[in-house]
């Protein structure tokens, strides 16, 4: 009878914490969405800015992040797939724990201090001044961890057996990570890219400091002195104005955008998610 | 057949040690493995049988902060020498574990992924190596008109003998199995033992299990390891009959007349 309590009680909690974590991503993109529902419009989202803001709309905005979050994504997805294979199949113990503490050491920077960091690298040492380039491959440093650490705990759920069924057959150890540990890791790589693509698209300081202008960018021709605009610094900016309605009504409307948009890539890629998953369960 | 098959594998004073705790898995085993016949491993949980298994085709070195001394010998050649390919010695000493493994993908993918990568397998051949394989484990009849469907659809038992035609599509010449029907109900378990059996002629096979009745009907010899000391060690090894019926050593008295 207490033990029937007990699963009853848990079940009622976990479902009420479910459905409050559901809520509360609901209620915020409620609000976000509402809030800038009167600057959205096609306009808004195929015109440049005019005005400082105040008027036009975001379109460069939308582009620059996309390069940065797309930079970012390509250069962390395949550091993250060959950190995550040796960390799983060739480090040892000592070298293993080094890098994991690595990790969740760069994980923990504060990203203001990332910024400064890519800064001093990037706008100060390389001259590259303020980079497109500059600010994905910083964007990349910051979600690594969290691209690595996914895939990783995915590679350690693989049953030992299968690893050494694989061995077993006299498969190199190449062929092990090709045949075996890619096709079932797959799926925490791609929640890993998720998380970092979510993570990347919001970020303001470090691409504050190296990447990003508020104005006068369009698409970037080269790598040094090739700004771009971004939706999270571009948010920053109009909210230092929002007393201004014009302004606020921007700041929100590419809230909303931003917003829709993150939880659009993991809309769309909850399929192949779904899809990785259930080929790696029948494995 | 003869009497007096000669030995293929030969382990002499195998000891198996956890670096830093010092623990020791085996220690001081000696085994002859005669060719083409079947050598059972029994003994209790804890034993040691697995550990030995992968002594024999080196899986061991996959598992860090493991010593091994000692001696395994495949055809009179050190298995641990300088100029032995891990790869290549697992290739010729097959295994098939407790728990059925499917890979990704077909039935056809599963038995010949690992031999096409190896080279033993291309477009020509692959028809008949997989044929082969899946009838040597008794799973051609079966499967013949699926193989092109997911592995992970097959049952468990068909699944184990999946696993077994996958190592056979590789050419072992000696066929490690731990505890392969454990996992099996008993109409499974009976067609793992004919594939086995059927196996024998041409290989020559080792067979871990916790059941004697399934020791007596598969293996010619038989090994008995025990714990001493928190230690595998052999304690008796012989023709299986002698070792079931007249065992000299006191371990496999108390093991054999527990059991039966």
């Amino acid at each position: 009878m207490r033990r029937r309590l007990f699963d009853l009680v848990f079940t009622v909690v976990a479902a009420l914490a479910a459905i409050g974590a559901v809520t509360l991503f609901l209620a915020i993109l409620a609000v976000v969405v509402y809030r800038g529902f009167d600057a959205l419009s096609w306009r808004f989202l195929v015109e440049d800015m005019r005005a400082a803001g105040a008027e036009g709309g975001i379109v460069y905005q939308i582009a620059g992040t996309f390069i940065l979050v797309l930079t970012a994504t390509l250069t962390a997805v395949p550091l993250a797939a060959g950190a995550g294979i040796w960390l799983a199949m060739y480090a040892k113990e000592g070298a293993r724990r080094s890098f994991e503490s690595v990790l969740h050491a760069v994980n923990g920077i504060p990203s203001i201090v990332f910024g400064l960091i890519g800064f001093a690298f990037f706008f100060d040492l390389l001259q590259w001044k303020k980079s497109w380039l500059a600010g994905g491959l910083l964007l990349a440093l910051m979600i690594l961890p969290t691209l690595v650490v996914a895939f990783v705990e995915k590679l350690r759920s693989i049953p030992r057996e299968t690893i050494d069924a694989a061995f077993g057959l006299g498969l190199r150890r190449g062929d092990v990570v090709r045949t075996v540990l890619l096709p079932q890791g797959a799926a925490g790589l791609v929640t890993g890219t998720l998380l970092g693509i979510a993570r990347a698209a919001g970020e303001t300081a470090p691409i504050m400091f190296t990447a990003a202008i508020f104005s006068g960018a369009t698409v970037p021709r080269a790598v040094a002195d090739s700004p771009v605009l971004a939706l999270p610094y571009h948010i920053f900016v109009l909210a230092q104005d929002s007393f201004d309605p014009a302004m606020r009504s921007g700041m929100w409307g590419t809230a909303a955008v931003l917003v829709v948009l993150v939880t659009c890539v993991s809309a769309l890629a909850i399929p192949l998610r779904l899809k990785i998953a259930q080929e790696a369960a029948r494995d | 057949m003869t009497d007096t098959p000669r030995d293929l594998i030969t382990v002499r004073n195998l000891s198996v040690r956890v670096r830093g705790t010092g623990r020791m898995l085996l220690r001081d085993v000696s085994l002859d493995v005669p060719q083409h016949r079947i050598t059972g491993i029994i003994g209790p949980s804890g034993a040691g049988k697995s550990t030995l298994l992968k002594c024999i085709n080196r899986l061991i070195d996959l598992v860090p902060s493991i010593e091994v001394t000692g001696e395994v010998r495949l055809d009179g050649h050190d298995i641990r020498g300088r100029d032995v390919d891990p790869d290549d010695l697992r290739r010729r000493i097959g295994i098939v574990f407790q728990q059925p493994v499917t890979f990704h993908g077909t039935i056809r993918r599963n038995v010949t992924f690992a031999a096409r990568r190896i080279g033993l397998v291309d477009r020509h051949n692959e028809e008949q190596v997989l044929e082969e394989s899946l009838r040597a484990a008794n799973l051609w009849d079966e499967v013949k008109d699926r193989l092109t469907h997911a592995a992970h659809t097959l049952s468990v038992g068909q699944q184990q003998r999946l696993a077994i035609a996958r190592t056979l599509a590789g050419s072992p010449d000696v066929l490690l199995m731990d505890e392969p029907t454990s996992a099996l109900d008993a109409a499974s378990t009976a067609i793992v033992e004919r594939t086995i059996l059927g196996l024998r002629k041409s290989r020559t096979i080792i067979v871990v299990t916790h059941q004697l009745q399934q020791a007596r009907r598969l293996a010619d010899f038989l090994a008995c390891l025990c714990s001493q000391d928190g230690s595998g060690t052999l304690v008796e090894s012989g023709k299986c009959e002698t070792v079931l019926l007249a065992p000299r050593h006191a371990e496999t008295r108390r093991l054999v007349g527990i059991a039966g």
